[in-house]
């Protein structure tokens, strides 16, 4: 028993590792990938997107506050305009590593969404765009068709994501 | 074959068949229900439908004089806010709806505002997140058989004032009970029989091969395919006829349930857009569309359409056609299929439905942000939506 919970508690720790360098390469691809930028733009200057984790978290905010570009962990409650929340951790897990697309997730009702429905497309695609320039092309072709092509290489956006 | 992991529900009661509609005050009885307001629109209500509808109920101690009539043809906010004063006020306890999928979208926005409370129903957009409150028992019956919308779990609500589309798709939008009764559909004009018709075509064939696909919700796209090929046409050359209607009655039903619990993919992306930018009723863009998008996917679905060959084109020609050429033939019977019905006055080209070419990169813009789009197994490109747009032009 006490040793399951100890599991559960590192993967949510893993999972909010994750968390902090996708949040980290969403703002560093905001500066060298004008997709993403015409993505986060297009969401308006202050849309805030909170992915979480059911039912304590860990979870990461971003978006834009006052036009400007960022992205933190923050508590499981912190409101935002769209709440993404995986019902539980292993599904987060599978999205975190790279071994489930969004797409599939959506498929898979692995996660809720409070909010305009119609924004979610977008935050698809900013996604798409920085787990393309985290990850190897190995990894994303499984969760991606196509996989879109990077825009700096991969040695480069993670010294660069790492960084910011 | 199976998936990693699906979910499927349909928890709505089916009732179909003929006078089908004398058993609905039976049921609001067993569901509680004294007073439930009536929605429709002022067509059905001048053609006779109403009246029938209002007929079943005599002698029963449920009081249906509560009738709203003035349901706009998208479903809006206004007209839901406006409908739960008067339930409010009235002492209403169920809901009915009776019409095509703007009267349902409205009942079932209705519901939602009417259980949840509060008074913003912008606050419960989204995905699977309205929390379960008291159930107001909702009956739908469906006077066109295209939208399946009597068995899903999504309604979409326009804000006019914030000049948005609300998006909600939760399981708790599933009605109680739905009525199938080919009394009801009889008075469909031919090119709106074939319209939704093919609509429901397109949820079958969407909620087949969409990421989302799992083995029952394709159990019902699969025998909703059989009927809508074999009695569509014959529906749309002779509307009068129970059985034809019926049949496509429940192959809309069947349709709607797989893809409440498939989605559909780019037809409906690009339609939805057509819709928004163009005014395209969604019939008609799903005809013009259907083949256009299966070729799109053909490359990655040639399997899956290959075994819809069998119910499109019957046993016989799927038998003679070689495995590998099951799938473009399968294409080929849809396009054919559809341009029978130009006979009755459905455009099969966008240019024939009054799209300009100037809109092609409006609509495309709109369509990469579909929801619909998620689950197609190819991720379109905006480029790629204004190529299917051109070979539709
Ligand atoms: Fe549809």
């Amino acid at each position: 028993m006490e040793k399951k919970k100890a599991n559960k508690r590192f993967k949510r720790g893993l999972v909010g590792v994750v968390m902090t360098l996708l949040g980290k390469g969403i703002r560093y691809a905001y500066k060298v990938d004008e997709r993403v930028k015409a993505e986060i733009d297009s969401l308006g200057d202050n849309c805030t997107i909170k992915i979480t984790v059911a039912p304590v978290g860990p979870s990461l905010l971003f978006g834009k506050a006052d036009g400007k570009i960022f992205s933190k962990r923050c508590d499981y409650d912190t409101p935002a305009d769209i709440v993404m929340s995986f019902k539980g951790v292993e599904g987060a897990l599978l999205m975190f590593t790279g071994r489930m697309g969004l797409g599939e997730g959506y498929a898979q009702h692995r996660f809720t969404i409070k909010g305009d429905l119609y924004k979610v497309m977008a935050i698809t695609r900013i996604m798409s765009y920085v787990e393309s320039e985290m990850f190897p092309k190995f990894i994303t072709k499984k969760i991606m068709n196509p996989v879109p092509k990077r825009a700096v290489n991969m040695l480069r956006f993670y010294l660069g994501m790492l960084f910011i | 074959m199976l998936p990693k992991y699906y979910e499927f529900l349909n928890s709505v009661k089916i009732m179909s068949g003929i006078k089908a509609l004398e058993n609905i005050p039976h049921e609001l009885n067993m569901l509680g229900a004294k007073k439930p307001i009536i929605l429709t629109d002022a067509i059905l209500a001048k053609t006779g439908a109403l009246d029938k509808l209002v007929k079943v109920f005599s002698g029963w101690d449920i009081d249906v004089s509560e009738v709203y009539t003035n349901i706009p043809p998208d479903s809006s906010i206004k007209a839901i806010n406006e409908i739960a004063g008067i339930f409010k006020e009235k002492g209403c306890d169920a809901i009915i709806a009776l019409g095509g999928g703007s009267v349902i979208d409205t009942a079932k926005g209705l519901r939602v505002v009417i259980e949840q409370g509060g008074d913003d129903i912008m606050q419960y957009m989204g995905l699977e997140c309205l929390p379960r409150k008291t159930r107001v028992p909702f009956a739908v019956i469906p006077t066109t058989s295209g939208t399946g919308s009597e068995c899903t779990n999504v309604a979409v609500i326009a804000n006019p004032d914030k000049n948005v589309k609300m998006e909600f798709v939760s399981y708790d939008l599933l009605p109680d009970f739905t009525v199938l009764d080919p009394e009801m559909t009889k008075t469909m004009p031919p090119k709106i029989t074939a319209n939704t018709g093919v609509d429901a075509l397109v949820h079958a064939v969407e909620a087949y091969t969409c990421l989302q696909k799992n083995p029952l919700s394709q159990s019902y796209a699969f025998a909703a395919i059989r009927l809508i090929t074999t009695y569509l046409p014959k529906a749309v050359l002779d509307g009068s006829n129970d059985e034809y209607r019926l049949a496509m009655s429940n192959a809309a039903t069947m349709a709607g349930i797989a893809f409440s619990n498939s989605m559909v993919g780019i037809v409906h992306a690009i339609g939805h857009a057509l819709g928004g930018v163009a005014h395209v009723p969604h019939g008609t863009a799903m005809s013009i569309l259907l083949p256009h998008c299966m070729r799109f996917n053909l490359k990655e679905l040639n399997s899956a359409y290959g075994e819809l060959l069998l119910p499109l084109a019957g046993a016989e020609t799927y038998a003679k056609t070689p495995k590998e050429e099951r799938g473009a033939k399968a294409v080929e019977f849809v396009t054919e299929f559809i341009k029978q019905f130009e006979a009755v006055g459905l455009p099969t080209t966008l240019s024939a439905a009054g799209v300009k070419e100037e809109q092609l990169e409006a609509i495309a813009e709109t369509a990469i942000n579909d929801g619909a789009s998620l689950v197609n197994p190819i991720t379109a490109t905006k480029e790629q939506v204004i190529e299917i747009l051109k070979a539709a032009f």
